[in-house]
């Protein structure tokens, strides 16, 4: 019964193999399944975990896993996104719990215990990010998501009337109210027990009676996110032509303009700065949309390739084993080979982990930089 | 240029297929090449973050997860090298 694990191909393990062949050519494959399984374990673990909010300390499982995505939020997600954090913390959290479970259930090797067990050659476990197409369809999600906010970011401002205006970045939730860990927003935390206003109005601090007594500056984070702000100066666009002028906006500050004259720039001197502004802006922006298709096509290189090349480096090795004729030289070369398949398992679960941590912190760099884009 | 003027000559006048041959050798030394772009970025990266640790040794942390960061990052398209070796090389095998 041995023998058929030594029998079998070593590279089994990366190549798809169809489990359901269905009409038309096309087949549902050991990967498909595996993806399909982490969904379902996703769905099995998380709901039930997090059903409730527990008013003390974690522990357990719920520990575990919170503590993993609390540390994707702080230190990844909200240094990056700033005010927008909580819009794409649901998205981002999907997506690196996903990948995680995929990449770590390619790891066990299910297939090879059960091809001992029952002495037939079992095929319906893998690698679900090993297969191009399922890397393929997160980096889709990513660049959907991607663009999709960012020409939702610019619709809003034009019905807002905010389109321009190089506000700072709040460094709290997106919802409007205050972020609720007191140990980073210690500062937003203390001036609202003091009320006091985080304003950029100079009139705050010039004259603040006058100021604060009237309804026209309610504070920041009060303001309502929708169009019906009391803001003198601040107009929205009528919302259908916010939704026909946002994509050409996102295009026009898609790439960089190198040559724009300042608004206080008259005359000839503007003209001419548009004049070489314009043909510039032109290649950047031919090489910032290459640039939008190319980094989710290397998201998903990167992920299938890490994934894939650990398996593909343990079977060049376990195929060398066989290859040796006589049993006394196999054993020799069996036995170191045997410890450096341990290392690179062992590698490979290492790998499993950090291309998750890339592949989001990724994403969360590119949905920035279209949702919120340093100046 | 007498070396590829060699290779026409060759692939003109040989009396069996060469294009697949020539398509395995290419894989090959692409995917050496690949390993030599990698292992030289990435043993610079890991210099730097040694004299870096070297000289503070209080962030090593930092730099330690930053050096991971990076590697993984440059390892990401050498081994989109690699699959196109590979793709090459899967040409070249009796199927």
């Amino acid at each position: 019964m041995l023998m058929f694990l030594a029998d079998a191909d070593p590279i089994d393990e990366v190549l798809p193999h169809p489990l359901l062949h269905l009409p038309g050519g096309l087949y549902v494959s050991n990967q498909m399944l595996m993806s399909l399984v982490a969904a379902g374990l996703i769905l099995l673990i998380f709901p039930r975990l997090f059903k409730q909010a527990r008013g003390e300390a974690p522990s357990g499982a719920r520990n575990f896993f919170e503590s993993i995505l609390e540390f994707l939020r702080v230190e990844v997600f909200r240094p990056a996104l700033k005010e927008h954090t909580d819009r794409f913390v649901p998205f981002l959290w999907t997506l690196a719990v996903f990948i995680c479970f995929c990449n770590v259930l390619g790891q066990i090797p299910v297939d090879q215990f059960l091809t001992i067990l029952t002495g037939r050659e079992v095929h319906f476990w893998g690698t679900a990010t090993g297969s191009i197409v399922t890397t393929g369809a997160l980096a889709l999600c990513a660049f959907v998501c991607i663009h999709v906010s960012g020409l939702l970011q610019f619709y809003h401002d034009l019905v807002r009337g905010t389109y321009g205006h190089h506000a700072p970045h709040e460094e709290r939730s997106a919802n409007g109210k205050p972020g609720h860990e007191a140990a980073i927003d210690l500062e937003h935390m203390r001036a609202e027990a003091l009320g006091a206003d985080v304003s950029g109005d100079l009139r705050a601090v010039t004259d603040p009676t006058k100021y604060y007594a009237s309804d026209e500056h309610p504070p920041v984070h009060l303001r309502p996110r929708d169009g019906s702000d009391a803001q003198a100066g601040r107009h929205g666009m009528n919302p259908a032509l916010a939704a026909v002028m946002a994509l050409p906006l996102y295009l026009w500050n898609f790439a960089p303009h190198p040559f724009r004259p300042e608004p206080n720039q008259k005359g000839l001197a503007r003209i001419g700065l548009w004049c070489a502004d314009i043909p510039m802006w032109t290649m950047l922006l031919a090489l910032e949309l290459l640039g939008a298709v190319i980094k989710p096509f290397a998201l998903m290189m990167r992920l299938f390739a890490n994934m894939i090349a650990g398996h593909i480096v343990l079977a060049a090795l376990v195929v060398l084993i066989p290859l040796s004729a006589g049993f006394l030289s196999q054993l020799a070369y069996g036995a170191p080979i045997t410890v450096l398949s341990l290392m690179i398992r062992f590698l490979e679960l290492f790998v499993a982990f950090l291309q998750t941590y890339i592949f989001v912190f990724l994403t969360t760099l590119f949905i920035a930089s279209a949702v919120a884009p340093e100046h | 240029m007498l070396m590829i003027g060699l290779l026409a000559e060759v692939v003109d006048k040989a009396p069996f297929a060469v294009g697949a041959g020539l398509a395995g050798l290419g894989g090959g030394i692409g995917a050496g090449l690949a390993g030599l772009g990698g292992g030289l970025g990435i043993g610079r990266l890991a210099g730097s973050a040694m004299d870096g640790i070297a000289r503070q040794p209080e962030v090593g942390g930092r730099i330690f997860v930053n050096m991971i960061v990076a590697a993984a990052l440059i390892e990401g398209f050498t081994f989109f090298a690699m699959v196109v070796c590979m793709t090459l090389i899967g040409k070249v095998m009796p199927a």
